[in-house]
């Protein structure tokens, strides 16, 4: 049955982003409601990024943490871009022959796949030739303020099909290189929080980079999240505060994870069909869903797809908060309006 | 702006594609004729180009996995590092993303932020 767009277009509700300093997370509780209601909780850098890890137990949080941190030592030497010796250094370096790896990383190239089918190839895992052309070719602090101007993108779309996988080995096709950005971060929240409030007993949030899963009991009232363009703003950034109580949270923004090439600004989110950064139609898009991955897939996917993901957003049932590039905010799919501070 | 391409005959792959009509609607984007658009010290250059190569390579090894009995794909939040290998699903059928089991709730803008999510 073809999509009501009619109903579609009531399910997307667009409003002036009037959130401001005043607006603004400024309003903390009295220290004795924050002693009663914040779980305990540890902060450190992990993947490049910041690592937040609450529980609802603080006895239990020691238990979480050393979870927390055998996934973040998995992924990373599975996963990373920028250590020769991850397995997906080691994958692409063999490009056109067998490899054998973890159960871990096939996992990991797993999700990178369904991410990939899910978002008609939006979210693609073979762009790591594309983002190196782009010149993301490290890790970003360690990138130059400037560099000489890009004049060769990488077309590989479409190459994650011809992906070959078998138990406890994979070949990824000549010429093509992985990279799992979009979805390996999210995977280890997912894995992580899941294990740590299995293990802990208790409500566990993980948080990487901001790409949040939530597991176990929550709070009352759910695990009261911060939107914004960039996770490193902290609470007072300009954004939107939501609860979530299961799944995972997301958000992709086109304002971080940025550098210059010939003094041309570009970021980390690339258009397959094209190589290069899409058109700027949102700067920010925030995506609720089941997973920390299918979140992170679909915000991802909202920001290549430019001014179809609302409508895309909304037939998938998965509520988001899209910020234009002119900050005007569409919210879709039940996101809340943002009484929460917009 | 010099565009690097896949090329035929970098693939592993020698047999021509057997697509499905899934397999066609999907690789629709990649095949036929690809506008690119790219700006080059402020000029904006456009440039045509053919049949990505790719598309034209589609193989059988998925086919060959899905009599596998070992082709499920693992479960994000489920898996082990000593389980046993898992295998990315053979299917190139749409998937879906999920979405929440409920959406998120609005919060009284008072209250404290727990945790932060934005981009990084």
């Amino acid at each position: 049955m073809g999509p009501d767009r009619a109903k579609l277009r009531a399910a997307v509700s667009i409003s002036d982003e009037v959130d401001t300093t005043e607006s603004a997370s400024s309003s903390p509780l009295g220290a004795n409601e924050l002693v009663a209601n914040l779980p305990d909780s540890v902060q450190f850098r992990a993947l490049g990024t910041t690592a937040h890890l609450l529980v609802t137990d603080p006895d239990r949080l020691d238990v979480a943490r050393r979870i927390l941190d055998a996934e973040l030592v998995g992924i990373d030497a599975a996963c990373s871009r920028f250590r020769p010796d991850s397995e997906l250094s080691m994958v692409n370096r063999s490009a056109g022959q067998w490899c054998t790896v973890s159960a871990l990383f096939a996992e990991a190239l797993s999700v990178a796949l369904s991410a990939a089918r899910a978002t008609d190839g939006d979210v693609d895992p073979c762009l790591g030739g594309a983002v190196v052309a782009l010149g993301y070719d490290r890790d970003l602090a360690a990138l130059p303020a400037d560099g000489a101007p890009i004049t060769a993108v990488v077309l590989q779309a479409g190459a994650w099909r011809f992906i070959e996988c078998q138990p406890g080995r994979v070949r990824i096709p000549r010429g093509t290189a992985l990279d799992f950005g979009a979805t390996a971060k999210a995977l280890a929240a997912d894995r992580a929080a899941a294990r740590a409030a299995a293990e802990a007993g208790c409500g566990v949030l993980v948080s990487l980079g901001g790409d949040i899963c939530v597991s176990g009991q929550p709070p009352g009232g759910g695990w009261r999240v911060r939107v914004c363009d960039d996770h490193g703003a902290g609470p007072e950034g300009t954004g939107q505060t939501i609860a979530i109580s299961a799944g995972g949270l997301a958000t992709s923004s086109t304002t971080v994870r940025t550098w210059l090439r010939g003094g041309r600004s570009y970021h980390h989110i690339i258009d397959p069909a094209t190589g290069l950064n899409p058109p700027t139609w949102w700067r920010t898009a925030s995506v609720a869903a089941a997973s920390c991955v299918d979140a992170n897939s679909a915000s991802t996917a909202a920001i290549v797809r430019g001014e179809r993901a609302a409508e895309w957003l909304t037939e998938l049932a998965l509520p988001a908060r899209l910020v234009r590039h002119d900050r005007r905010v569409v919210t879709v799919a039940g996101w809340p309006h943002g009484a929460g501070g917009e | 702006m010099k565009i690097l391409r896949q090329a035929a005959s970098m693939s592993p792959y020698p047999d021509l594609p057997s697509r499905t009509s899934a397999q066609r609607s999907a690789l629709s984007r990649d095949a036929g004729l690809l506008r690119i658009k790219a700006a080059t010290k402020g000029v904006t250059v456009a440039a045509a180009f053919g049949s990505v190569a790719l598309g034209l390579v589609f193989a059988q090894p998925w086919a060959a996995q899905a009599a596998s009995p070992t082709t499920a794909a693992s479960q994000p939040g489920t898996g082990h590092h000593d389980d046993a290998p898992a295998n990315p699903s053979p299917s190139d059928a749409q998937q879906q993303l999920a979405p929440p089991a409920q959406p998120p709730a609005d919060v009284a803008p008072q209250a404290q932020p727990q945790a932060v999510s934005g981009g990084s």
